[in-house]
Formats: structure tokens, C-alpha cells, sequence
């Protein structure tokens, strides 16, 4: 057991505080919407009520949409481009997929390779970009949860000031649809580079998102070399 | 390879299966309340 724990202690350490956050946030929001209510004079509603509301849920896909897309864009962009120096980088001259015997697949893989690498065709194509996929998949569909959520918002707060209704695809050319998304987009935009170009010459001893510390500053990935 | 060398690996994978499957779980359940919640109008 204690070993399970250590050996998977990354993953558990982040669902521990992704649970804790998504609490917290639960917890404040409900009583912010509750304020508000109270200030509108308007029929209180109940933690669950509130957390199974578009209110709530609005503001959890915006949020899971954008690091999906910081990902996927972090994932992709590093097959082709480079920064000198990062330990987050291929090394200049490495851009590109890498060849099969790089890659291990199709003759190339070994016997202990995971069973898509080695099939070739469509399958080793699809389980070779398999990470892309699914964190662009969860991207599209955190952003289409925030557009149908924010529908619901726009309209419940419409129908209290006694506006027209809007559609989906009224609301997804709205400056409020953007403007929750590109204010998350930009943070995460801002940290990844300052990762990556922070880590050319920044050091943190142990972490495995850091060169060590006596390598040079214009090494790149380790790994590669 | 140790019969107790070949036990540990299959626990070893076995809780990395559970790790993954976890997160894509939490992942999938977020998403479909996220999804047809407002599609149901709340």
C-alpha cells in the first residue's frame, strides 16, 4: 500500500487538491450566488441546486477548457518548434515527428512496447498521436460545456431584466462568451512561455521539469540529447 | 524474473491502469454533467 502510494504519488497529490479546489470553489460560489439572491430579493436555492446549475458549471468549463488547450497546443507545437536552451524542448535539429526507429514502432518496437506500436498502420498512427487527440477532444468539448452553460446564464439573467432571449449561436459570438474565454487563454498562453523560456536558465534541483542544475544553459531537453 | 518480481509488475501495473482510469473517469463524468445540464435548461 505504501508503495502504491509513492510510486503513484504525483497523481494522487494533484486529485487530492483538484478535488479540495473544486470544493472550495463550489462552496464560495454558492455563497456569492447567495448574496446576490438575498440582495435581489429573489428564493434562495440549495448547495446541490446550485452546483448542478449552469451558474456553477459555466464557470468550471471555462476553466477546464483552456488548460485542456494549453496542453494541446504545448503538446503540438513542441513536435515542430524549439527553444533553445529548454529543458520543456527537443534540441534544435530534432523538429518533426522522429523516425520509426526513434519512435519504436511497427519493426522497431520491442517486445515489452505497448501492442499498438508495433501493428503499424491505422492503429499505430492513431495510438502514435493518441495524447493529441484525447486532450483536444476534452478542449472542444470543455468549450462547447461553457458556450451551452453560458446560454443558459445569459438567458435566465435576459429573462430577469426582461431581454429577449439569445440562441447558442447568438451567445457564441457574444463579447461575454469571449471575454470569459480569452481571459483564461491569455494566462495560460503567458505561463507556458514564461516556462519555457524561465527554464534556459533557471534551475529547480530534483524536478523533473528542470535541467539539472550544473547543465549548461544552452542544452535543451536531456532527454534528447 | 522472480515469481515476486512478475507479482510486484502486475501490481505495479494494475495501480498505474487505476491512475489512468481515474482521471479519465473524473474527466468523462465532468464533461457529461458540464453537457447536459444546460442542454436541459438549468
Amino acid at each position: 500500500m505504501r508503495r502504491a502510494i509513492r510510486d503513484n504519488g504525483l497523481s494522487l497529490f494533484f486529485l487530492a487538491l483538484f478535488l479540495l479546489a473544486l470544493l472550495g470553489q463550489s462552496v464560495a460560489g454558492y455563497l456569492r450566488n447567495d448574496g446576490e439572491l438575498t440582495d435581489h430579493g429573489m428564493p434562495r436555492i440549495g448547495f446541490v441546486e446550485f452546483v448542478t446549475s449552469s451558474d456553477f458549471l459555466v464557470d468550471v468549463a471555462e476553466n477546464w477548457q483552456s488548460e485542456f488547450l494549453q496542453f494541446f497546443l504545448f503538446i503540438a507545437a513542441t513536435i515542430w518548434l524549439v527553444q533553445r536552451g529548454s529543458p520543456e524542448s527537443k534540441r534544435p535539429g530534432d523538429e518533426g515527428p522522429g523516425s520509426d526507429a526513434d519512435q519504436l514502432v511497427g519493426d522497431h518496437a520491442r517486445p515489452d512496447s505497448p501492442r499498438w506500436a508495433s501493428l503499424g498502420g491505422l492503429r499505430t498512427v492513431l495510438y502514435g498521436n493518441s495524447l493529441l487527440i484525447v486532450m483536444g477532444a476534452v478542449f472542444v468539448l470543455s468549450w462547447l460545456a461553457q458556450s451551452l452553460a453560458g446560454t443558459v446564464v445569459m438567458n435566465s439573467e435576459n429573462a430577469m431584466h426582461g431581454v429577449p432571449s439569445v440562441t447558442w449561436l447568438d451567445y457564441v459570438v457574444s463579447s461575454d462568451f469571449w471575454d470569459r474565454t480569452l481571459q483564461n487563454w491569455q494566462s495560460e498562453f503567458l505561463a507556458v512561455g514564461t516556462m519555457v523560456a524561465f527554464s534556459i536558465y533557471l534551475r529547480q534541483r530534483g524536478s523533473a521539469e528542470s535541467k539539472p542544475v550544473g547543465e549548461p544553459d544552452e542544452v535543451s531537453s536531456t532527454e534528447s540529447e | 524474473m522472480s515469481s515476486d518480481d512478475a507479482d510486484a509488475r502486475t501490481r505495479q501495473s494494475a495501480d498505474m491502469r487505476a491512475m489512468f482510469w481515474t482521471w479519465a473517469g473524473l474527466i468523462a463524468a465532468g464533461l457529461t454533467v458540464m453537457i447536459v445540464t444546460p442542454l436541459g435548461g438549468r
